[in-house]
């Protein structure tokens, strides 16, 4: 059974920014208590817990996933594993006054950390390099891209955004956007 | 089948931006089955002639970027699907539908961040009216300081100096004292006469420090096929004054030129912004009515000898169709 708060931030994102400020000093605060303000700084605690932040919201688009505890407590979890992960990559010693962390019992737990974006092959770095060139370029595709497949969109939010008359028309428009893409990724392809 | 036939009708309305009455379930077979898809099309009289090939490709490849992009909602029984599934060109789609959640991942997450966090408004934390207030205050507090320590300086001289002056001595000082802040608004009067003529010559816009000039290709509507492809638009020399770093060495800039107003000629756009650090773009929609976009927002613009203020296009069907041109012409 979902909690009442993942229900709700499934059916209205724009909750994301509420929940976003006040889980914010929480996880601050239980980040502190884990590893003490030796170990991490505001400005890794804020990178930490932002990135926290997009775990949960691209979970939102998963129907698998479930929440047993509350969002706050679910954020502090990945704080605390996306914390401990970047010890580990950085292989900084920290001191801990979490008896968990110490028992590493918070493994069998919340594991969820941020998913790295890695370009496996060529193709794929084609459609990336793509990207970036219609991004820089201006224009609206890039961000109808983006609100399409990364923030799962619908046609009617993407014509309001963009001012199209109606969704068929931000369809079409989508439609140009991803033949484009595709276009420049075959030239990056072929070169 | 419907989903054949819808997709092969609004590929086409894609690709060639007009409609048609067409066999479009035949031509979506042919699409499926053909080796060579012009030669078929046009052997069977399937489309008009005028097509070129070059068109006719771009549509089948759109066909089957919509097909792979419906993919999971497609019939798995149906013998035409089955056979889709093991083409080439919609492998190549799928794949590539298949990337573009991550593709988009990174800005997604700073669109996302920039959200929570209010980055967009960061630059307008400070609002324009509050900087100038407060320079304004700061020249003025600036002003009230010396003034304090001239009097505090004139009387000290007063106690330590002229100890037993007479009456006329006094008056004759007070005389002088008053003299003294005549000399220093002649000179605050100076200084803003010198800086205003040092400015004045700023705005001629050519030579001005506060001015970024650039050259734009005025974006042509082609038309809604892809006729005049090769057709350029004029080049225009796009000139923005920035408002707010001219303000704060010069406030009289105000007196001269209007925030948000435009000088339009033949082969000059004079704009006058809050800042000279944005994406502008120029398009003639018809035969002398042009447009001016500016970062993400449209102004109508019309040729003036003298500066017009800036107004926001809000009809939603014009900004459509200048969206439209400027993507043809990216």
């Amino acid at each position: 059974m979902d909690s009442k708060e993942l229900i709700e931030l499934r059916q209205d994102k724009n909750k994301l920014k509420q929940m976003y400020k006040i889980c914010k000093p929480k996880c601050f605060a239980f980040m502190a208590k884990c590893f003490g303000s030796q170990s991490m700084d505001d400005t890794k605690m804020f990178t930490v817990f932002n990135d926290a932040v997009i775990v949960l919201y691209e979970k939102l688009e998963d129907p698998d996933f479930k929440l047993t505890s509350s969002i706050q407590t679910y954020l502090n979890s990945v704080c605390r594993n996306m914390a401990l992960e970047g010890f580990r990559k950085e292989q900084k010693l920290y001191k801990t006054t979490d008896r968990d962390i110490e028992n590493l019992d918070y493994s069998d737990q919340v594991t969820d950390v941020l998913e790295e974006i890695t370009n496996e092959s060529p193709y794929e770095k084609a459609i990336n390099k793509a990207f970036a060139v219609m991004r820089n370029k201006g224009g609206n595709c890039a961000e109808i891209l983006t609100m399409f497949w990364y923030q799962k969109a619908s046609m009617e939010e993407i014509a309001s955004r963009f001012t199209y008359t109606n969704a068929k028309n931000a369809k079409n428009q989508k439609a140009k956007c991803q033949k484009r893409l595709k276009d420049i990724a075959l030239q990056f392809e072929r070169n | 089948m419907k989903v054949i036939t819808e997709i092969t009708k609004n590929t086409y309305e894609l690709t060639f931006n007009s409609e048609a009455e067409y066999e479009w379930f035949q031509i979506g077979r042919l699409f499926i089955e053909s080796d060579d898809i012009y030669k078929d099309l046009i052997e069977n009289a399937l489309i008009k002639k005028n097509k070129s090939k070059e068109d006719v490709l771009s549509w089948r490849d759109l066909f089957f970027m919509e097909i792979a992009e419906q993919n999971e909602h497609l019939d798995d029984q149906n013998p035409l699907i089955k056979l889709i599934r093991t083409l080439p060109l919609f492998i190549s789609n799928i794949k590539f539908i298949n990337h573009l959640p991550k593709a988009t991942a990174a800005l997604g997450r700073e669109i996302l961040l920039d959200e929570l966090i209010d980055n967009k408004n960061a630059d307008q934390l400070i609002p324009d009216k509050l900087i100038e207030a407060a320079l304004k205050k700061k020249s003025r507090d600036d002003l009230k300081r010396n003034f304090e320590e001239w009097n505090a300086e004139d009387e000290i001289k007063e106690t330590v100096f002229v100890p037993n002056k007479s009456e006329s001595e006094k008056i004759y000082t007070k005389k002088f004292s008053y003299l003294k802040y005549l000399i220093a608004a002649c000179f605050i009067g100076a200084i803003a006469v010198i800086g205003y003529n040092n400015f004045n010559n700023g705005y001629d816009f050519e030579d001005s420090q506060f001015v970024k000039t650039s050259e734009k290709i005025v974006n042509k509507n082609k038309g809604l096929g892809f006729a005049n492809k090769e057709e350029k638009g004029k080049s225009i020399t796009i000139q923005v004054f920035d408002f707010n770093k001219a303000i704060v060495l010069n406030k009289s800039v105000s007196d001269k030129l209007v925030l948000h107003s435009y000088l339009f000629s033949d082969k000059e756009l004079k704009l006058v912004l809050e800042d000279s650090n944005i994406k502008t773009e120029v398009v003639e929609l018809e035969q002398s009515v042009f447009y001016l976009k500016i970062n993400d927002k449209f102004f109508k613009i019309e040729k003036t000898n003298e500066f017009k203020n800036l107004e926001k296009l809000n009809d939603p069907k014009i900004i459509e169709q200048l969206e439209r041109i400027l993507f043809k012409n990216e």
